[in-house]
């Protein structure tokens, strides 16, 4: 079978479902008389995406770096609170309550402050993300670096191994499956924390196209950049899920 | 004993009449409260909705855009938008209509702070401005700028959510903030009283209509009776608020607790002085100007990158108003 119908192959279900809720949707708008501000038709949108004055690159440059930074970040941030959390009980004690309660904070009220504090642009927007996004990524490091089969252990002991051989060769491989899991979910964090981030306050990026042309009830732009956003959300998952692939393959299941 | 036989049979039918005459009629007010809502809580608080056999409920808003697409789908009958954004919905296909008038002179303006004020139109040359986008300010400057002679290239916007406006200037985030000249008393409970620096349009020259209220084609088709009467209550509700504007604060706070009685207040105040003018005087609360309203479509189909012109008739009917004089 060649590789392209492979892809097929796998994926028609997919494919069918996408052309059978677009259909809907144009059918929808045509028989329902539903004005163009409220529910946009597929060709008006499609339209928007090739057509339209909207200067696409800029705005698509500025989030995507904010989503990029935002996911880095909130990575970065959350494999290292995740490892002192399974390194140290007492750090876990002092650390999970406050991570939990920022968790929980809604970031929308959050966003305006952010707004006094560092003002507006990319660095606060990818900040909003990384804090939308850490949170799996700690408990999901934590976990994995802990809950590691005690026979494993049991082997690291016969052959004297160090601690910190042991948090090498043993721990880390066994946490890369959970926090690969995570970053899938920061993955989709991180575009909706720089999308809110831009809603609050900005100058350039997908958000702010949505809100400006939401206010002109221009709906087809708006629903166009909530396009790019996707496809933007997409790619980076379809990264992850890739390396995923790369430096974990023996725990690739269903995906 | 017959007559007083017919008294109560009288009385039986008018209380029957009135009880299903009492028709429901929802009002979106455009945003959450602020002092020229009075009026209507006012109206609502003294019966004067009820005298006329409507059964008013007030809703909040997000914003003029959210009141049209109210009123426009039929979730609700009648609602306070700015003009321009009402002008521009237009050329997007609503059906809605501006039925009356709410400020007469444009409160249309741009916050500063003392410490780098903006207090004539050349200052704006280099500064950056917040606002949201849909703001009326943002979209007509190109037209200020022409007025006044400034260079629009040389003003740096920024999207900023309504929310934010005000903390967004008191921390300095930006040089200027777009907003209504009756926020001032909220700006200067953030920043400090004697801070802020305001630069009204009206006194540059601009004039555009910008507060009032509209009602979509249904209810001016199908209840064109209870339109009348809601806009002649509402009115009547404006005056008392301009005759004793310490007494309809007490209703207001009584109808919506969560207000900050003095900010309220000094914006209500405010807002009356957009009011206080000879057209208001000599043709009754509210009333529309022909002319200026159509040079008001104008300046909107020129300034504000609509996808068809809009016109001046489509926008506004004077077939619902009712003159309520302005008290002395």
């Amino acid at each position: 079978m060649t590789k392209l119908n492979a892809f097929g192959h796998r994926y028609w279900p997919t494919i069918a479902l996408f052309i059978a809720l677009l259909a809907a949707w144009q059918i929808a708008v045509s028989f329902s008389g539903i004005r163009e501000y409220l529910l946009p038709s597929p060709l008006s949108v499609w339209h928007a995406l090739w057509h339209g004055d909207v200067a696409w690159s800029q705005h698509l440059w500025v989030t995507t770096w904010e989503i990029v930074g935002a996911f880095l970040m909130a990575a970065g941030v959350g494999v290292l609170l995740g490892t002192a959390i399974a390194w140290s009980p007492m750090l876990a004690n002092a650390l999970v309550p406050f991570l939990v309660f920022v968790n929980t904070l809604p970031k929308v009220a959050v966003a305006p402050l952010f707004l006094i504090w560092m003002g507006y642009g990319i660095f606060p927007n990818m900040l909003m993300g990384a804090l939308i996004g850490f949170f799996p990524v700690v408990i999901n490091t934590a976990v994995g670096l802990s809950q590691v089969e005690a026979d494993m252990l049991d082997l690291g002991r016969v052959f004297n191994a160090p601690q910190w051989k042991i948090f090498l060769k043993i721990r880390i491989p066994n946490a890369l499956p959970y926090i690969l899991s995570a970053l899938k979910i920061t993955a989709t964090a991180a575009v909706v924390g720089a999308i809110v981030g831009e809603f609050v306050a900005s100058q350039k990026g997908l958000g702010y196209v949505i809100v400006t042309t939401q206010s002109s009830m221009n709906t087809s732009v708006a629903f166009a950049a909530l396009i790019w956003i996707s496809i933007v959300g997409l790619v980076l998952y379809g990264i992850v899920v890739l390396l995923a692939r790369l430096w974990a393959p023996w725990a690739e299941g269903a995906d | 004993m017959r007559r007083a036989l017919w008294l109560a049979v009288a009385t039986l039918l008018a209380c029957a009449g009135s009880a299903s005459a009492q028709e429901k009629f929802k009002f979106a007010l455009n945003w959450f409260a602020v002092g020229d809502h009075a009026a209507y809580w006012v109206a609502l608080d003294k019966g004067y909705y009820k005298a006329k056999g409507l059964d008013v409920t007030l809703e909040n808003s997000k914003g003029s855009g959210d009141s049209i697409a109210k009123v426009d789908t039929g979730r609700a009958d009648a609602g306070l938008a700015d003009a321009a954004v009402v002008i521009a919905s237009k050329a997007r296909g609503t059906t809605i209509k501006i039925v009356g008038m709410v400020f007469d002179k444009t409160p249309l303006n741009i916050f500063s702070l003392k410490s780098k004020p903006l207090a004539k139109p050349k200052d704006l040359e280099g500064a950056t401005l917040g606002s949201p986008p849909g703001d009326a300010q943002r979209q007509m400057f190109p037209a200020f700028a022409k007025l006044n002679h400034i260079d629009a290239s040389k003003v740096k916007w920024v999207n900023i959510e309504p929310a934010a406006k005000i903390a967004a200037l008191a921390e300095k985030r930006m040089d200027g903030v777009a907003d209504y000249t009756t926020g001032l008393p909220l700006y200067e409970k953030a920043a400090g009283k004697g801070n802020i620096v305001m630069m009204p349009w009206a006194n540059f020259g601009f004039d555009l209509y910008s507060m009032s209220i509209m009602a979509s084609e249904k209810t001016m088709k199908e209840r064109p009776k209870a339109l009348k009467a809601f806009l002649e209550a509402s009115y009547m509700g404006w005056r008392d608020v301009m005759a004793d504007p310490k007494a309809a604060m007490v209703i207001f706070k009584k109808r919506v607790p969560e207000i900050d009685v003095d900010t309220i207040y000094a914006n209500m105040l405010m807002g009356l002085d957009l009011m206080k003018t000879k057209q208001y005087a000599e043709h009754g609360i509210g009333s529309i100007d022909d002319k200026r309203m159509c040079a008001s479509v104008d300046l909107v189909n020129t300034y504000m990158g609509l996808p068809k012109k809009v016109d001046c008739k489509d926008v506004y009917t004077k077939d619902f108003y009712t003159k309520v004089d302005m008290p002395k």
